[in-house]
């Protein structure tokens, strides 16, 4: 069995809500959206690890957190630093062997040989490209920030290596184009060889094919799927789409409101989903065959998600779930394990 | 890309918005011309030019409060400027008596009815040992037959020199000269006017008027002999000796006065209107630019910190910038500049009132800029690529001056573009208001024709103003071909 | 509802709180300048040493001359009262800083210079804040008043052009605004005085006589009005002349913004007749920045302008202002940089709360 890539326990990330002086003078105390509200989960070398839930329930923070773009309230982390970037860091960071905490304060040259190491693709193609820089620019931003080739000819030479292997042939075609000048789905390859770029051993896909048209998804995760095998990476991958996870995850871990509810191999989740949030949201995906299509209302859940200002008590789904008990207004479901490897957060599940 | 590949091309962007519009045509042609000027004029400005502008010994030659040569095509008469070279004339030789004497008779044809503005003989010569003393006396004999006897003179002693450096101007007793020469008007004659206005007199025809109660002038055109005598005490010298001395001298000149002078006229003292004009230009556009340049890079660093960094650093920026929105800039800046002019005695005077005004004008002018940068940086900071960017380990300041600053750049150059003629105009309005920091500039001028001119004198007012108000124009037209690069909304 | 009730005042009562600094620091600031350049240190010896010249004149004039030693005694005697009333024993701060302290309770104390007095009309020694409520209505009459009329022109003038961006009408009230832009007012107005005053001699010369005229009509005498017109006509006309152009400009500018905008696109597709869309779907967006603009323009006005109003020598707060300066006169100073930024500091504070009157966004 290969070896743990990144191990996470307990991670929050409260973001704080302005008060008034009015508010503060008065003694109310301050009040935080707990984006993600402790959340624990591995990711194996080598593998796909999926983060699956609706919008806003914590799982683009959680990439952004590994990408190391925001900093945690809280949490611990191990990390186990490739190979490439080992010598660059020292000994002392390390916490056992090759491992390091992401979400600890780390000296400024460490973060920014970890940047070498941990990627992020965006969902946003047309975001995330300067709409005012070259395509050739954009990709030799990481190699001059990381003094990576020494003569604008050796860049250059990187930068037609990478884009040839995100399949934007000939190379020489794009590199003096502007991001407004090809399509939504060249755009996200060139963001996946601004992210391969720098050679990283874990990549945080954030939604990568979402905003792209549906017919050339496939392409992209294709594209994905061999640069992995290329190069050995580690993927978290995050989406709101259970068919591209079913397609794509080795392990999967479905958010709510802030929390892991059900985690687990993704053909044991999917096919055989315990938590109720996890059963409304594989039923909510259209099956291809007619006589399965009553199966879609089995499970319906109520209303919308809250406000991650104002959680519910509890279970925080009870407010929605049409299971809900006296225990779950009260008392957080701790998780446990429905099947080897397959594990729920739910009172359904737990004893009590 | 480099930055400065990136400028340039908002810089080229920013051009064709501008070239596309008839505004943005105009001032770019202004503005070319407003700099060649600048350069020219600053290439040949003497280096001591500003420090001798009010040195009036400079521009002794030129007739005072002359109005431009052209203006003759407007009414004006225009009395040309007439110079001898008296070292080419051959005077008429007498000796006696260990004297020597050299008469010169020198013509001068008034042709025009107005009133040449002076007269100046200027000498500068070394005579043999020997001379003892020397007298200068210049009679003028008038078309109607007068003779102003001893109009100028002046005795050099030269027992311990032998340098004889004069300049006639001043005239002797000139209402007595005019009274003996007039005698049978001499009851009615007003005596302060004729010292008030000698060459009224000099050049004038004099008769009594209809009533016979007072006595009227007229210009006198006709021909006027000067009769310049040269008197000296000698010991031993030959007459022709003494006359190839004085022909080889340094300078020995008659010069009557014209009334109108130069392309742009003089002022009360005689000084060059066209030169100040001329060389007001390159110091126009440095305290324009200079000011500019400042209070944009004060305002773009304000900004960005702001916006970028936020906190604290934020709050405290955008605060100042409150307050000193709500603090009144003129009368402040008046304060400041009068309290330096009264205060500060330094030889450097000119220079450090400048500079007050400039820092004043700084400190108050980078707010608005501060709070635009500030709101451009806070929502570029925000785009999803310069997330990209710092989770490739862009640092800060790479973010800043690769993704943010290229995006601003329309907004500095409309930022220049607006501040600077309020410098221009503002320190022009000092100028005007009577604090003076003595620097030549257009508002200078135009402080002086308020201070000593009369009202009539349109040359020394317009011009300055009339300059003022282009270099103004031109960058307002800037301004408004950039409006629609700053403010997309009005493109159509 | 209470809340956004509570949340308003709050922003309200922290823009109060930096108006005031804003206030208290333009003043200190102003105290700052005259103290620290030793700027009033300079006028106030050379109005001692002028005292004490004219008592040792005074001295030696008696017809019992004292002794020189004794005369001498007496003059040091003297000059060191004076020293102790102005002060002068002590540093500039604590001679400044309660004289700041006492103009922002509006206890301002009495004009220093005969200039600044001479401005007002009245006699030396007179208390600032008579000299100041002498000068404030010639501003107005002036100023003010010419000032409405600009923006008047620009408010008819503004919402008729446009409808028509680009056409001739347009391009030509551009033109005039940028020209206008361009040329100082106070070289226009030194050109007015040129051509009416002098050259055709259809306007007064000495400006300051006006306020004979304006006395009598502030004390009822409506007969006045015509001397006062005699007056004020020239510098209203110039200020109209040059500030109209611009004030068209800003105004044009605030409605094209908002005629771009789609729900105005949108009301215009729906065919709804001109004056209605002009009235509710561009005027009432456009309210809040023209009463901006149209509030903190009349309120600058009541300082008068400063540059302009001395070149038509006018007796109004510029003159004013600047006599002061020109004399070192810190309490006139000093009192005058406090009206000028509280009228100001006041103007913004009116319009935060019309911002929330306007702006049903603000209001909830």
């Amino acid at each position: 069995m290969s070896e743990i890539k990144l191990k996470v326990t307990n991670l929050k990330k409260y973001f704080p809500i302005r008060r008034s002086v009015i508010d503060v003078l008065s003694g109310v105390p301050p009040r935080y959206v707990r984006a993600v509200d402790g959340i624990s989960f591995d990711v194996i070398e080598g593998e796909i690890f999926c983060l699956v839930g609706e919008s806003g329930c914590g799982k683009t923070t959680t990439g952004r957190l590994i990408a190391r773009l925001i900093e945690a309230t809280s949490g611990y982390s191990l990390y186990k630093v490739s190979r490439n970037i080992k010598d660059l860091i020292p000994r002392e960071v390390f916490i056992k062997e090759d491992y390091l905490n992401l979400f600890g304060k780390l000296p400024n040259a460490v973060d920014k040989s970890l940047r070498l190491d941990i990627q992020i693709i965006f969902q946003d193609p047309y975001g995330s490209l300067n709409p005012r820089m070259t395509i050739g620019s954009i990709l030799e931003e990481p190699l001059i920030v990381h003094s990576i080739g020494s003569t604008k000819e050796e860049r250059q030479e990187i930068i037609f290596r990478a884009l040839s292997e995100v399949k934007l042939n000939p190379p020489e075609e794009f590199v003096n184009r502007y991001p407004h000048m090809i399509s939504g789905g060249q755009r996200q390859r060139v963001a996946i060889a601004r992210a391969m770029i720098l050679n990283p051993s874990l990549v945080v896909a954030d939604e990568p094919v979402s905003m792209l048209d549906v017919s050339i998804r496939a392409e992209i995760l294709q594209l994905m799927l061999d640069l992995k095998k290329l190069r050995n990476l580690s993927y978290v991958f995050i989406t709101h789409d259970l068919a591209v996870a079913n397609y794509i995850c080795g392990r999967i871990a479905v958010m709510y409101l802030g929390k892991i509810v059900e985690t687990g191999p993704t053909d044991m989740v999917i096919n055989n989903p315990k938590h109720p949030y996890t059963i409304a949201l594989v039923s909510a995906v259209p099956e291809p065959d007619p006589s399965n299509r009553l199966r879609i209302r089995e499970v319906p859940i109520k209303g919308e998600i809250p406000s991650a200002a104002a959680i519910p008590k509890g279970c925080r789904l009870h407010p929605r779930c049409p299971y809900a008990m006296d225990i779950c207004k009260t008392k957080e479901p701790p998780m446990v394990e429905v099947e080897p490897q397959h594990q729920t957060a739910c009172w359904l599940y737990a004893k009590m | 890309m480099s930055l400065v590949s990136k400028i340039y091309d908002s810089w080229s962007w920013i051009r064709k918005e501008i070239l596309s519009q008839l505004s943005g045509k105009l001032a770019l042609a202004l503005l070319i011309v407003l700099i060649g000027i600048s350069i020219y004029a600053a290439l040949v400005m003497p280096p001591d030019y500003t420090g001798t502008w009010d040195v009036g010994s400079k521009w002794e030659d030129n007739p005072h409060n002359a109005p431009p040569e052209w203006a003759s095509y407007l009414g004006y008469t225009c009395v040309p400027q007439t110079y001898y070279d008296l070292r080419g004339f051959s005077p008429a030789l007498s000796e006696a008596g260990g004297r020597i004497i050299l008469t010169y008779n020198i013509t001068y044809n008034l042709e025009l009815k107005e009133y040449p503005r002076g007269i100046m003989i200027k000498v500068n010569v070394t005579v043999p040992q020997g001379v003892r003393n020397a007298r200068i006396r210049v009679d003028v004999i008038k078309p109607d037959g007068a003779r102003l006897s001893s109009l100028m003179s002046e005795y050099v002693d030269l027992t311990n020199t032998s340098e004889i450096v004069l300049k006639l101007y001043k005239l002797e007793r000139v209402d007595a000269v005019i009274m003996s020469a007039y005698r049978e008007l001499a009851s009615f004659l007003d005596l302060q006017d004729i010292n008030v206005r000698p060459m009224v007199y000099i050049f004038g025809n004099l008769s009594y008027s209809e009533d016979l109660k007072s006595v009227v002038v007229t210009p006198l055109t006709g021909r006027y002999v000067f009769v310049i005598v040269l008197d000296f005490r000698v010991l031993g010298i030959q007459a022709d000796t003494l006359l190839r001395y004085v022909q080889r001298s340094r300078e020995f000149s008659l010069l009557v006065k014209g009334t109108c002078y130069g392309l742009m006229g003089t002022d009360h003292m005689s000084r060059d209107l066209a030169q100040g004009l001329f060389f007001g230009f390159p110091i126009a556009l440095a305290i324009g630019l200079l000011v500019a340049l400042a209070s944009t890079a004060i305002g773009v660093t304000a900004g960005l910190i702001s916006g970028y960094y936020g906190g604290f650093i934020d709050e405290f920026i955008q605060r100042t910038v409150d307050v000193m929105g709500s603090i009144p800039l003129l009368p402040i800046l008046i304060l400041v500049a009068q309290s330096i002019a009264k205060t500060y005695t330094g030889t450097d005077k000119p220079i450090v009132m400048l500079a007050a005004i400039f820092a004043v004008l700084i400190v108050f002018s980078w707010g608005g800029l501060a709070i635009i940068v500030r709101s451009m940086t806070l929502s570029i900071k925000s785009e999803l690529y310069v997330e990209a960017a710092k989770a490739v380990g862009a640092s800060n300041l790479r973010i800043i001056s690769k993704h943010v600053l290229p995006q601003i750049v329309p907004y500095i150059a409309a930022s220049l573009v607006y501040s600077t003629p309020t410098a221009i105009l503002t320190e022009a309005g000092l100028s005007v208001l009577g604090i003076r920091h003595g620097f030549p500039t257009w508002g200078n001028i135009l402080a002086e024709a308020r201070l000593h001119g009369s009202i009539r004198q349109w040359w020394w007012i317009l011009p300055p103003g009339l300059l003022i108000a282009i270099v103004s124009l031109t960058f307002v037209l800037l301004g408004l071909a950039l409006e629609k690069v700053v403010e997309p909304k009005l493109r159509r | 509802m209470w809340v956004c009730v509570l949340g308003v005042a709050e922003v309200l009562a922290r823009r109060a709180v930096f108006l005031t600094l804003a206030l208290f620091l333009a003043v200190f600031l102003t105290g700052f300048v005259i103290g620290a350049t030793g700027y009033m240190d300079t006028i106030i010896n050379a109005i001692i040493d002028e005292e004490v010249r004219a008592y040792r004149q005074m001295l030696i004039n008696l017809p019992q001359r004292p002794p020189t030693d004794e005369l001498e005694r007496l003059v040091a005697q003297y000059k060191q009262e004076l020293i102790l009333y102005w002060g002068m024993d002590k540093p500039w701060y604590a001679r400044i800083f309660p004289m700041v302290l006492n103009t922002m309770i509006l206890n301002l104390g009495k004009a220093q210079s005969p200039e600044v007095t001479n401005v007002a009309g009245l006699a030396p020694n007179s208390p600032v804040i008579d000299v100041i409520s002498s000068c404030l209505p010639r501003t107005i009459f002036m100023i003010t008043i010419a000032e409405v009329i600009v923006i008047l022109i620009a408010l008819a003038v503004g919402p008729f052009i446009v409808y028509r961006i680009g056409s001739f009408t347009d391009r030509l009230v551009v033109a005039y605004a940028a020209t206008m832009n361009a040329f100082p007012l106070w070289w226009i107005a030194m050109v007015m005085l040129l051509v009416f005053s002098y050259d055709l001699r259809i306007a007064p010369v000495r400006f300051r006589e006006v306020i004979v005229h304006i006395n009598a009509l502030l004390s009822g005498d409506i007969t006045a009005l015509a001397g006062v017109l005699n007056y004020v006509w020239l510098p209203i006309l110039t200020i109209v002349v040059v500030l109209t152009g611009p004030w068209i400009y800003s105004i044009r500018a605030m409605l094209i913004k908002i005629v771009k905008e789609d729900f105005v696109t949108a009301a215009i597709a729906r065919g709804l007749p001109e004056k209605q869309i002009l009235r509710r779907y561009i005027m009432r967006p456009a309210a809040s920045p023209i009463v901006t603009n149209v509030l903190l323009g009349l309120a600058g006005t009541l300082g008068g302008f400063i540059i302009t109003e001395s070149v038509f020598d006018w007796p109004g707060m510029g003159t004013l202002y600047y006599a002061a300066v020109t004399s070192g006169d810190a309490p006139t100073i000093l009192a005058l940089t406090y009206i000028f930024t509280l009228i100001y500091v006041i103007a913004r504070f009116i319009l935060e709360i019309l911002y929330v009157i306007l702006d049903p966004r603000v209001r909830l």
